[in-house]
């Protein structure tokens, strides 16, 4: 066998070693790559674990909040106003034919009612012990009784069981819906309707308000501005759904939030 | 095995190119037009190199242009990579196009040794420049997943390696005590061809891969 002049060898073997070494290289740069993408994902789970925590200890406080406010409405307030009622009532015993102190026995009637729908209105507790349904029918009810809206709620539910907390979520993103509606859009008529299928819970909220364009909202005039809409959409991302904001058929908007159960 | 070495200039861009043929009747999308282009430079003027060394002829021409057409080629492939950074790719661009063209004059006389350590040169500062680029922001990347990554990859692992041979080819085979010896280099020159051409090949089998085991 015909001897390799060193040259040629020497050229070969210093080709292997580039070889083996632009390799090496090039499964460093991955390998570096991948450890630095494990670090970025493992500190976007810690951000999203403490932004999670964060909302739930805000829902928690808001939750107390709105009890501790409907528990003063009731006992607090409703007393009070339930002994005014008795005083009236001994009034209008001794002087049946005074027309003040009747009109302000049904005004104080009036009040007692509202004081108690807004009591319960806060309390999740009390609201969702018949569950979801019920409750937002509540609510649309107490709407409708304002005078100035019409609103319309279908049901679909009984498909699935929801999770008590999910519920109070759910609850809590339709009662700043259908404020907003009656806030910011200006709408007169208002739709609701509640749908479970054995996937998922849709909730939708259509107005014929002013209507809005979310990304402008959010962009033009800051986040400060449409801190709301963002919280109401983090909600929904803390139980994996998602809430979407569109632009009504005709006018105003439709916001349609999907919760998978 | 010598023969398939001889001949795996042709044989790793044209099992390549099969699959982007495929790839093109099943309507399916495919890594990078200039890659394509790349294979079939090389299936055309390889062909015509080794039919001309078979027959015992002068083949220092076709390698020539193979590597003005590849400069060109690959220029164009860095230029689309880096368009952000395109000032640096065009000037390493004009650069080797200018000294090829200074080599002109001795394409028929003596292998292209210098161009092709040029164009080696110009695909080694693209490639790493294309990784520091990609690489140097702290922000979640899976380049990796990307063709594009793999197509630099190949093509630095191909010319980094042969630089070497490249440059001093032309030196060994009007050396005397050397020319009987220096197609050895020639034939590992092919195998690292093919382990580029193998990469590619993967990179555009993987999807199929992945669809077929999921």
């Amino acid at each position: 066998m015909a001897i390799i002049p060193k040259e040629i060898q020497l050229i070969l073997e210093i080709t292997v070693l580039i070889l083996s070494l632009v390799i090496f290289i090039v499964f460093l740069v991955i390998n570096n790559q991948r450890k630095v993408n494990s670090l970025i994902l493992e500190k976007i789970k810690r951000e999203k674990l403490y932004e999670q925590e964060i909302l739930n200890a805000e829902n928690e406080i808001q939750d107390a909040t709105m009890k501790h406010i409907s528990r003063e409405l009731h006992d607090n307030v409703g007393q009070m106003l339930t002994l005014v009622k008795i005083q009236l009532n001994n009034l209008s015993e001794e002087s049946p034919e005074n027309k003040k102190i009747n009109d302000s026995k049904e005004f104080v009637n009036n009040v007692l009612t509202d004081i108690r729908a807004l009591s319960k209105s806060l309390n999740s507790d009390n609201l969702l012990h018949e569950g979801l349904e019920k409750a937002i029918g509540f609510e649309v009810e107490r709407v409708k009784k304002l005078g100035n809206y019409a609103v319309k709620f279908s049901a679909n539910t009984g498909i699935v069981s929801v999770d008590r907390k999910k519920e109070v979520l759910i609850f809590r993103i339709f009662q700043e819906l259908l404020q907003n509606c009656l806030k910011h859009a200006k709408a007169k008529n208002i739709e609701v309707s509640l749908e479970e299928t054995i996937q998922c819970l849709n909730l939708e909220v259509v107005d014929d308000g002013i209507g809005f364009d979310f990304d402008t909202k959010i962009q033009k005039n800051g986040f400060q501005s449409g801190a709301g809409l963002s919280n109401l959409i983090h909600r929904a991302e803390l139980m994996n759904g998602n809430l979407i904001f569109e632009r009504g058929k005709v006018s105003g908007t439709r916001a349609h939030l999907t919760i998978p159960v | 095995m010598k023969w398939f070495l001889i001949y795996s200039d042709i044989i790793a861009p044209s099992f390549f190119l099969i699959i982007i043929l495929i790839k093109l009747i099943r309507k399916e999308n495919y890594g990078s037009n200039y890659i394509l282009v790349y294979a079939i430079i090389q299936i055309l003027l390889n062909s015509i190199c080794d039919y001309i060394d078979f027959v015992d002829g002068n083949n220092y021409m076709y390698y020539y242009i193979n590597q003005v057409l590849t400069l060109i080629t690959l220029g164009f492939l860095f230029k689309s990579l880096l368009s952000q950074k395109k000032i640096l790719s065009d000037f390493f661009f004009i650069i080797c196009v200018i000294s090829s063209l200074f080599y002109s004059d001795n394409i028929t006389n003596s292998f292209a040794s210098f161009p092709f350590g040029i164009l080696s040169v110009f695909i080694i500062i693209n490639s790493l420049y294309y990784f520091k680029i990609k690489f140097s922001n702290v922000e979640l990347n899976y380049l990796y997943a990307n063709k594009s990554f793999w197509y630099v990859a190949g093509l630095f692992i191909y010319f980094s390696s042969n630089f070497l041979i490249f440059i001093s080819y032309n030196n060994l085979i009007s050396k005397s005590e050397t020319i009987n010896y220096a197609y050895i280099l020639w034939l590992f020159h092919n195998l690292i061809f093919t382990l580029m051409f193998i990469i590619f090949s993967l990179v555009e089998l993987w999807p199929l891969f992945q669809k077929r085991f999921n």
